[in-house]
């Protein structure tokens, strides 16, 4: 073996360049993530730079479907997720928790055991909400009794579960308080005292008509409001800066000619918000009929609204040109393969548009609608969208 | 069976399904009918179902001209599905595949029976212990509604009452005439 070596060497000698010295690697070292950027998207659960098409790491989150949500806390250092695992796989115990991730190592960093109760459905906003003081995290129940788990993130403890009957889904809204929403239309305010007890549980006027025109569950943060969009097109909001949830004017984001077109919101998830500019981004596709579940049907375009004037700014095609596959699925979750599913929009002063769609992520400069990516290719091709830094 | 060729016939079809749904807005005029006249179905649409478990082992009424093809998306109990049929995974449209268990809780439909043109009431429970079936997935969504309406929405794994959630496949009962 020793002549081996030395007659490799003398060939290596031979080969290379005179002075070169290899360098040894050492053994067992993984990357820590640096300061991170406002680029920075998770596609489900990877963790892509959108701007420089690097595929920078994933969380290892127990496999469940569909894909759970992600919260994140405001200095962006940690985030959470519910995990459900089995003593045997798919069967045997059931354990619940609630799993912090470090978002430098991408490793866990804590874990709370909280009631085998998590909601598992293909809803994934509104699943779990952290308040906006980083303190209490609930997650939504459903066993169908509907409740939420409340867990505070400073102690990394368990508080207790607080009953929200006939309420589903919750929202952070302020920093003691959900708001979540009831079957016939009403909200739900759910205000917790400093130690994550429940202080009250008051219901609102009616939010929407659940009869005749319900709203979707993926809501938007948008400032002190969250903004839902109902299946016919109507973008309703609700302000929670105040100790009772408010409700705003709705207003249509289809125009006559729109409606006479047959165009409706869809897509998976449909709604993105640039903060500072005020813009709304929006999946829609024409269809002949209202369709029942907008979700399964993608958005052939995108559309954004200056949130102030009301006005459309903006019309994109949803796929680039040179997306000429066929992404449709037929299995759980999946939808037409015709345009985007999902939609998000990085924050700060050049934000960038992120549609992800069967065939893959689209990247483009949200305010010229100018791709930078027309197809990333190192990132997953299809995913829900969330960002690392809000 | 191709989930590709499967995927572009539901899209053929899926033109004429959609041709011949009514709306949603002629489906809530329905259901507002059905809250007035036969109050405790809609309103009890889970304890029902778990009434049938108990009662009646999951039997469907006896319903004459139940014609169709319990394999193919189109059959007309499979119109508010969002699943694999169970009848492509060992199953049948009232029965689970063997070795899962029929959820006792899930969410209720109403579709038409072309044989008859008498609207049901279905309910569409998930047979659950094992991994999905990965056969046959069909996705109607007719009158589907939001997961805050938990009973009435086919968003929900409804294995989520069992011991295991794993969720297998979906079977599609009729409860009994809408109108009753």
């Amino acid at each position: 073996m020793i002549f081996r070596l030395c007659v490799a060497g003398l060939l290596f000698g031979v080969a290379t360049a005179p002075g070169f010295s290899q360098e040894f690697d050492t053994f067992g070292r993984s990357e820590v993530l640096p300061e991170p950027e406002r680029d920075w998207v998770f596609v489900d659960y990877s963790l892509v730079d959108v701007a420089d098409d690097r595929f920078l790491g994933l969380i290892g989150v127990a496999e469940t479907f569909p894909t759970g949500a992600i919260e994140y806390s405001s200095d962006g250092a940690s985030l959470f997720v519910v995990e459900t695992f089995y003593t045997r796989g798919n069967r045997g115990e059931r354990t619940d928790t609630l799993t912090i991730f470090d978002t430098t190592t991408l490793g866990v960093a804590g874990e709370i055991v909280i009631p085998a109760k998590r909601a598992l459905m293909l809803a994934i906003t509104g699943t779990l909400a952290l308040t906006d003081n980083d303190r209490f995290l609930a997650v939504f129940n459903l066993t169908p009794a509907t409740s939420i788990s409340v867990v505070d993130i400073e102690a990394k403890s368990f508080v207790g579960e607080i009953s929200t009957p006939g309420c589903s889904l919750v929202f952070s809204a302020g920093d003691l308080s959900y708001v979540m929403i009831c079957a016939n239309g009403d909200l739900l305010a759910v205000t917790i005292d400093e130690n994550g007890r429940e202080v009250s549980k008051e219901r609102t006027e009616q939010f929407f008509d659940p009869e005749t025109d319900p709203i979707r569950e993926p809501g938007v943060r948008y400032g002190d409001e969250w903004l839902f969009v109902s299946f016919d097109g109507i973008l309703h909001s609700v302000d929670v800066s105040g100790s009772m949830p408010r409700i705003g004017e709705s207003w249509s984001l289809l125009s006559a000619s729109d409606r006479e077109e047959n165009w409706r919101i869809t897509g998976r998830q449909p709604l993105a918000v640039h903060q500072q500019s005020g813009r709304l981004y929006v999946l829609a596709r024409q269809n002949d009929e209202p369709l029942d579940d907008p979700a399964d049907w993608d958005g052939t375009e995108i559309w954004s609204f200056d949130l102030a004037s009301r006005e459309r700014v903006q019309r994109l095609e949803a796929l680039p040109e040179s997306d000429e596959s066929d992404a449709g699925g037929a299995g759980l979750g999946s939808t037409t393969g015709d345009g985007a599913a999902n939609i998000l929009v990085t924050q700060g002063d050049e934000p960038l548009l992120v549609s992800a769609a069967g065939s893959g992520v689209s990247v483009r400069h949200a305010m010229s609608g100018e791709y930078l990516h027309e197809r990333l290719q190192n990132a997953p091709s299809s995913g829900w969208l969330s960002l690392r830094v809000r | 069976m191709d989930s590709t060729n499967w995927f572009d016939r539901r899209l053929e079809t899926g033109a004429r399904y959609l041709a011949r749904l009514t709306s949603r807005r002629s489906f809530l005029t329905r259901l507002g009918t059905l809250l007035l006249g036969g109050a405790s179905i809609p309103l009890l649409p889970l304890s029902r179902a778990a009434a049938q478990a108990a009662d009646a082992g999951f039997k469907d009424p006896d319903i004459e001209g139940d014609a169709g093809d319990p394999m193919s998306c189109d059959y007309w109990r499979y119109c508010s599905i969002d699943g694999f049929m169970s009848p492509c995974c060992g199953g049948s449209a009232s029965s689970c595949p063997p070795g899962t268990e029929m959820s006792t809780v899930t969410w209720i439909g109403t579709c038409t029976n072309p044989a008859d043109g008498v609207d049901y009431l279905i309910s569409y429970n998930d047979c659950c212990g094992k991994s999905p079936c990965g056969q046959c997935f069909c996705n109607n969504n007719e009158d589907d509604m939001p997961v805050y309406v938990t009973g009435r929405s086919n968003n929900i794994n409804w294995c989520l009452a069992h011991s295991t959630t794993a969720y297998h496949s979906t079977v599609a009962l009729v409860l009994g005439r809408a109108d009753a």
